[in-house]
């Protein structure tokens, strides 16, 4: 296949490294300011386009929808941990550290959950636009699992 | 520990774990553990509410008008088992037709690529929706369990991507889209009324309000929302063609669980906040009315098999909301022994229906199949009795219980609604009849044996099974109703088990 134009090569590196830096800057200002895991994960998706057309191949080495289930699971296991220990569902703890260097910081396990939304939303985007570059994916996909299992 | 949010987290949890999961074997496992599990939950918290009880959960212990509440008072009990039992025997009737698929006419039962595509976590995901529609106390939770419902229904719907499911399935994501829109406006309107969006708060708040226009307007919006999703006349046109396209068990699941939650909504919207809008009520009222015999009539005109119980089940939708809609509690009870009815008797007709197009194909015209399977005839003879409400059928009790609260109530639109209601009963009759002459009657010569799967056979044994046992318990069922409705009249424990102590309006 034929590459990409070397400027946009060039350039696509340092704002992909860019964008996930971002990314990660709104996944943790989501706790109190607007941001939080689903916007996170549309910027880490849009990341992950500009890579796939910079480097005409795919972004992540493993089947992109496997993220959902995982994500799913994350968001929903952060929510029954309370419910076992006695706290109602989706209860969040939260407390602060003195670190050294960086100052006081607050923690709090909705970021799990956040983690799991952002899995969701990157994993679904990346997944669309897989399928739409590769449109015969759809059909081969099925055919795999159709075939593959025999019986 | 509380049990209130586990039929969500259930059927959230087990869907992600299928998505996960590679082989259908084990899919099928963890599917059916899945919903056995679930169905013991409901059945858990169907039994402690039936005493009265009302169980509450704050999500995050955040209390009542702020965070959402999810509720289980006797009605969402009597739902979550239904939904817990259909929920099980489809996860059966899909897991089960695919390990034994049937020699000829595969179409109507799962097939292997449908399945591979995920069709189990789909239903999960459904099931989640629907429970969740049950549970929640708050409106704009509601529209949130509706699009999970809907999304994972429209991937139903459409897997397979076969033309009639890609040219039904787009009436049926454009009429839903729009009424979701519906939704959120008459959602956002109720928040700038009441500045609350908790069904318990508004509930209260509105005893405060006193009379006023534009609750009016939000009861009849949020009642058009429900009625497109229960299929009300002139709302439901969508129906009738979309619901035999999808697999034969999916389509047995749509049509006896997902217009009940449509129907379900609008029970427990206008019992808890709106019992005081008659107007809005009155419209609902001759909707239902006209879709009784509109579903009925549409029942004789069809000749395929699922096409014909689609309509008879638009019918019945009608029968359930005129019980909930005239404005008696013992009518409100009498609906709510029809849906237990309804949903039992419309889910065996269409695994019934399944094995049927198994043998023959769509079209129910090809005469002679009682020689040859007897059983499968007994089976529809007694579901169809029972839709049409023959004694001693359970149909017969929800309808003469309709009937005479009907009556009981009197004025010309309830009379004219009872007629109608016993028009459609025949027309119904005459429906079963035309199939029973068509499919069941008449020379077996033509007829070819065809291996059904065991496991279908026996899931739709088991669907006919509890549609005669809902007439051998019927007393006791039908006195469950009432009580349940007499808790509704009010709603008084709803409110104090919501809502903090104090802020309910004591006697």
């Amino acid at each position: 296949m034929r590459l990409p134009d070397i400027f946009f090569r060039t350039v696509a590196t340092p704002v992909i490294f860019a964008l996930a830096v971002l990314g990660f800057h709104f996944f943790l200002r989501g706790h109190n300011a607007p941001g939080g895991g689903f916007v996170a994960g549309l910027i880490v998706a849009t990341a992950a386009l500009l890579a796939r057309m910079a480097r005409a191949r795919r972004l992540l080495a493993f089947r992109s929808e496997t993220l959902v289930p995982l994500g799913l699971l994350v968001a929903v296991i952060t929510g029954i941990v309370p419910m076992l220990l006695g706290f109602p569902f989706l209860k969040s703890a939260f407390g602060h550290l003195d670190w050294p260097m960086v100052g006081e910081f607050e923690w709090a396990t909705a970021v799990l959950f956040d983690l799991g939304v952002f899995l969701v939303v990157s994993g679904t985007t990346v997944t669309i636009i897989d399928l739409l570059a590769e449109d015969d994916k759809l059909t081969r996909m099925g055919k795999d699992e159709a075939g593959g299992e025999g019986g | 520990m509380n049990l209130v949010a586990w039929p969500l987290l259930i059927p959230l949890v087990s869907a992600a774990v299928l998505l996960l999961l590679r082989g259908r074997r084990i899919r099928g496992v963890v599917a059916v553990a899945a919903a056995l599990g679930t169905l013991a939950v409901d059945v858990a918290i169907g039994v402690r509410t039936f005493t009265g009880e009302v169980l509450v959960v704050q999500m995050a212990g955040w209390p009542a008008p702020y965070g959402i509440s999810l509720v289980a008072d006797g009605l969402t009990g009597l739902v979550l088992i239904l939904s817990g039992v259909i929920g099980l025997l489809t996860v059966l009737f899909l897991a089960i037709s695919l390990r034994h698929p049937p020699r000829r006419g595969t179409g109507p039962l799962l097939n292997r690529a449908r399945e591979a595509f995920g069709a189990q976590a789909l239903l999960q995901f459904l099931l989640m929706g629907v429970n969740m529609s049950f549970l929640t106390g708050d409106l704009f939770n509601l529209f949130v369990a509706f699009e999970v419902m809907l999304v994972a229904s429209y991937g139903l719907l459409l897997l397979g991507g076969e033309l009639p499911q890609l040219r039904e399935g787009i009436k049926y994501v454009v009429i839903n889209l729009v009424a979701s829109a519906l939704f959120v406006v008459a959602a956002g309107m109720a928040y700038g009324l009441f500045g609350t969006l908790n069904m318990a708060d508004i509930a209260t708040r509105l005893e405060i309000h006193g009379p006023d226009p534009r609750v009016g307007l939000i009861a009849l919006m949020i009642g058009l929302v429900f009625a497109t999703k229960a299929a009300l006349f002139p709302l439901g046109f969508w129906l009738p063609n979309s619901y035999p396209v999808p697999t034969a068990g999916v389509s047995a699941f749509f049509a006896a669980l997902l217009t009940k939650v449509g129907a379900y909504s609008l029970i427990r919207t206008f019992t808890l906040m709106f019992p005081h809008e008659r107007d809005a009520q009155l419209i609902v009222l001759t909707l239902a009315g006209i879709t009784m015999l509109i579903g009925a009539l549409g029942a004789i005109t069809r000749r395929r098999w699922r096409h014909t119980l689609a309509f008879a089940n638009v019918a019945s939708i009608g029968y359930l909301v005129v019980g909930a809609f005239m404005g008696t509690s013992s009518g409100l009870s009498a609906a709510l022994f029809y849906l237990i009815h309804s949903v039992l008797v419309v889910f065996a007709l269409f695994l019934i229906a399944a094995l049927a197009e198994c043998i023959a194909g769509e079209s129910y015209r090809a005469e002679g199949h009682l020689d040859v399977y007897p059983w499968l005839g007994v089976a529809f003879f007694v579901a169809a009795l029972a839709l049409a409400g023959v004694p001693p059928s359970s149909g017969f009790i929800g309808k003469f219980g309709l009937v005479r609260s009907l009556l009981e109530a009197g004025g010309t639109l309830r009379v004219a609604v009872a007629v109608s209601a016993l028009v459609a009963g025949f027309c119904l009759l005459y429906a079963g009849m035309q199939i029973w002459r068509g499919f069941f009657w008449g020379a077996s010569d033509a007829v070819h044996r065809v291996h059904l799967p065991r496991g279908a056979t026996s899931v739709t044994g088991v669907a006919v099974v509890l549609v005669l046992a809902l007439a051998v318990f019927g007393g006791p069922i039908f006195g469950a109703a009432e009580r349940v409705a007499e808790q509704l009249d009010g709603n008084r424990d709803y409110l104090e088990a919501v809502l903090p102590a104090g802020q309910v309006r004591g006697e």
